[in-house]
Order: C-alpha cells, then structure tokens, then sequence
C-alpha cells in the first residue's frame, strides 16, 4: 500500500530565504505525527506544500501516491490552516452543510458537529463565535468532507487550556478510525501527548524524527543536579553520565541512564546534598536538539 | 452547487447595507423622479415605464458590484477564499456561483421596482415582456458581476467596495440609468454610446418600446461582457 506523504529532498526558496531545505519524509497511514519546531522552521511552508497551496521548488512530494493538487480534488485531504476563515453573517450549520457538499463521501453533519463540539452553537453566527469556537469550526470543515489524511497547522493556537483538551479528544476520536494525521506545533507537550511519531524541524530541515521518548533520549534524557563538597573531579566517568556542568554552587551531570548515575554516584561515598533529578521533557530535548543542529 | 448558491444567497441577504444599496435606493430614485417630478415619454415609452426598467437595472448592477463582487475582497482578507482552495471544489463552479447569486439576489430590486411600476403607474406591458424584462435585466447586469470580481480580487476591504461604488454611480449616471440620456449635453450621449450601462438598459428599453430587444448596440454590451468576465477570470489567477 502507498504511503499516505512522501517528501523526498523537498526543497522551497522564498527570495533570499530557504523556508524549507531538503526534507525527507514518510507517513504511513494510520500515523499521527507531530510537525515540531519553532516558528520560522518551515512547519507551514510543508503543510502548504503538502495541500498544493505552494509548489516545492526542488524534490518529489506524494500524497497517497498523488499529487499533492490531485489528492485534494479527490477529497483525500481536510486540511485547518491559521490563516483560513470564514466570510461573515453564515450560521455554524449552514458552513457545514456547504463543507460537505463539496465532498464525494461526506461525514453526517450531525457527527461532523459533535466531534468538533459545535452542536449547541450551530444556529449561531461564525462571525460571533469566540477564537476557540472559530478553530473548532475550521476543524468541522476539515472533518467534513471524511477525508483520509488531515493536516493541522497548528491547531489550539487560539484555545484556551479547557477547549485544548476537548480538541485533543476529539481529535482521538478521528484517528481511532485509522485516518492519518499530521500537525504542526510548538507546544511540545502537544508533540509528545497527542503524537506516535514527532518529526522536529528546525531551519526548514527534519533534524530528528522519533517517538516522544526517543527525542527526549536523543537529546540526553535525564538531568541530575546535587551540591557537594568537595571537587567534581571524575564525575564525567561515572557511568550513564554523558556531560557535566557546573551552575553556581550546583552541579548538573546530564545522564542518559539516571539510574546508574544515581548508584555510581551513591557508591562513591561523595558527600552530596539536595539531590534533584528532572527528565528533560520534550521542551529540554527540543531545545537541546535546535541549539545543536544551530552549531553546526 | 445548489447548497453553495443557497449559503451565498441566504449570507447576502442577512447584510442590511446590501438591501438599502441594492433595493432601497433604486425605488427610492424611482418614486422620485416619476410621482415627485412630472416627465415626458422617452423614445416612444412612457417615463414612468421607461425608468421603471433603468432603475431595476441600476438594482441589479448594484447587486452585482456592491453585493457580490467587491465583498469577494472581504472574503479574501477574512480568509474564506483560502479554505476554499482547501477542498475539491473547482475554480470555475466558484466563479459560476457567484454569477448565479448575483442573478438571484438581484431578483428583490428587479421584482420591487417592476412591481412599483405596474401598482403606482399602472405600466401595461402584455406578459410576454413582463417575463422577458427579467432575463434582459440579468443579461445587462452580467458584464458587472465580472467587473465587481475583478474588483473584489484586486482591491482589499473597504477600498474594494469603495472601486466598486465609484464604478457603479459613475456608469450609472454616464449610460443614462438615472436620467436618460436625450437629457444629455451630445458629448455625453457619445460617451454613454459606448458605455456597457447604456447598452444593458437598451435590452430592455427596446423590449418595453415593443421591439425586439436586440440591436447592433447588443454587440457591444456582448464585447463589454466578454472584455470584463475575462478580466475577472484573469484577476481570479492572479490571486490564486
């Protein structure tokens, strides 16, 4: 079976700028996959390239085997972009019921609305609606038509931390019917809470692609900080520690077995106090593996 | 289509300046100029027939520049046109449904004015032109629904609608819809000759004076037509 994406050496040139500079990637079907980086890492560049809204000035993009242009005309994609919205005085339901029309295989209106929790507003005006209410009327549409890949540009950007939880739930919802799914994002907990796989971009190029755990042990796991007394000498050579420094009167030794350096560290009679260990989360990861990629 | 042309239909309708431009000015014009000021028969019709027909033209051309057209910028801007691109639906049905609308949407300040003329002044006309003065009308306002799309792909918001006002009064009064144009110093009668606006209200001006509604003069309304649905289509690609 065909891959549901497939970019290969994708490259796009804005004037001076290369929003998006060789990227190789693909999506299987089924897969929810996180678009991860800053904004200017060229997320929205290849989500616009994807829907056959901008040509790819070098390289070969797929999608279902397609053209990016061919797929939406058969009404394989939905797609939530940040900059798409709706003309004023149409009712919620009246948005919906046009999404649908322009579909071959439509969703019921009535299970377009309840997933994207717009069934109480439905009668109402979109252009009354609050930020929140108007993503979630950019999802319904994208919903509508029961396409097979849906491709979100980040998509709570406007919500608040309540109607960010029912999107991701309805979200589940869709995906546990075996639609792929990839959106873009800088909240990192959304990366590692709602996606299978997080592809980090940076600089318009992938510069790691993995599951939420895989990235966070890429860039060094775990962080162990204590106070001692005495010099650090040969700290760096305790096992499962990759790096140390040293912070004011702290010591932090980055580890990517914390265990074993928690052992290391107890058996070697040092006199440590305030010990803290912290996983580095997808936030310290996706920093580490930006700066990283910044340096070379 | 159908559930496009209604959503266009009913989303117009709810905007009240839309209402005021397209049909309460044309019958406020009309109550004016024939129940307020007394004039004479215009190329063998009666004023009151005769400017009956200029003013339902000059609703439906303001349907088509102020209602359907410049708006396209608003729906640009609020990203409407975007989303659009988003799904399978075709350029070319997009732009075949705003012509449509603006043929339905023309249809309250056609029938608001034909209806003043026939109840106020008792405008006879045997059925047939009755019926025939509909599609005439719609015909006359199509070189301006192409027009008022290449402005609303051209200009953003406000300057949009503000293009197309201008375009709408200038041509109005210049081809003779809100005075006709025997009124007229000869230099502007030349101008009016030419003007798509005169030549769309001859349609119907020669259908209310018993003739056949086209002339040589349709030729030109034809070229205005095809001049500016071309212009139209063209700003559509230049913006998408």
């Amino acid at each position: 079976m065909t891959q549901a994406v497939r970019l290969a050496g994708v490259a796009k040139t804005y004037g001076p700028v290369r929003a998006v500079d060789g990227i190789d990637l693909s999506i299987g079907r089924g897969e929810t996959v996180a678009l991860l980086g800053p904004n200017g890492a060229g997320k929205s560049t290849t989500i616009n390239m994807l829907l056959g809204l901008a040509e790819p000035g070098e390289g070969v993009i797929e999608v279902f085997g397609r053209s990016p242009h061919e797929a939406v005309q058969a009404g394989k994609v939905g797609a939530m972009l940040q900059e798409s919205g709706f003309a004023a005085n149409a009712r919620v339901i009246e948005i919906i019921e046009l999404a649908r029309a322009l579909y071959k295989h439509p969703l019921p209106t009535a299970e377009v609305l309840a997933t994207a929790e717009l069934t109480e507003v439905a009668r109402r005006r979109v252009d009354k609606l609050s930020g929140g209410q108007t993503q979630r009327i950019r999802f319904a549409f994208a919903l509508a038509g029961n396409p097979e890949l849906l491709l979100l540009d980040e998509p709570t950007v406007a919500m608040d931390v309540e109607s960010r939880q029912s999107f991701w739930a309805a979200m589940r919802r869709f995906t546990a019917t075996g639609r792929t799914v990839l959106f873009a994002t800088h909240y990192l907990a959304e990366a590692d809470d709602y996606a299978d796989r997080v592809v980090v971009m940076a600089h318009g190029k992938v510069i790691a692609d993995g599951s939420g755990s895989e990235i966070k042990k890429m860039a060094g796991g775990r962080t162990m900080s204590f106070r001692l007394n005495g010099t650090g000498d040969g700290l760096a050579d305790l096992p499962g520690v990759t790096a140390v420094e040293v912070r004011g009167d702290r010591i932090l030794l980055r580890c990517d077995d914390s265990d074993a350096a928690v052992q290391a560290l107890i058996h070697s009679g040092r006199a440590y106090r305030d010990l803290e260990i912290t996983g580095a989360g997808l936030e310290a990861a996706f920093l580490t593996l930006t700066s990283a990629n910044g340096k070379e | 289509m159908m559930t496009y042309l209604k959503y266009e239909v009913l989303r117009v309708l709810r905007n009240g300046a839309f209402t005021g431009y397209t049909v309460g000015f044309p019958v406020g014009f009309y109550l004016l100029f024939t129940v307020v000021f007394d004039q004479s028969p215009v190329g063998g019709s009666a004023f009151d027939a005769y400017y009956m027909v200029s003013m339902a033209l000059y609703g439906a051309i303001g349907t088509a520049l102020t209602g359907v057209g410049a708006p396209i910028a608003m729906e640009r801007s609020k990203g409407w046109t975007r989303q659009l691109a988003l799904t399978p639906l075709r350029p070319g049905r997009y732009l075949l449904i705003k012509i449509a609308a603006a043929s339905v949407l023309s249809l309250p300040a056609i029938l608001a004015i034909l209806l003043c003329g026939k109840l106020i002044h008792r405008v006879d006309l045997d059925l047939g032109t009755w019926l025939a003065l509909v599609p005439a009308l719609w015909v006359g306002a199509l070189p301006f629904v192409g027009l008022g799309i290449a402005i609303g792909y051209t200009f953003r918001d406000e300057s949009a609608q503000g293009v197309a006002l201008a375009a709408y009064f200038l041509m109005s009064v210049a081809g003779g819809l809100w005075m006709p144009t025997v009124a007229f110093p000869a230099w502007l009668a030349k101008v009016s000759e030419v003007l798509p606006t005169y030549r769309a209200g001859e349609l119907s001006w020669r259908l209310i004076a018993g003739e056949s509604p086209f002339s040589g003069g349709a030729l030109i309304l034809a070229a205005w037509t095809v001049a500016f649905l071309g212009l139209a289509a063209w700003r559509f690609r230049r913006a998408s």
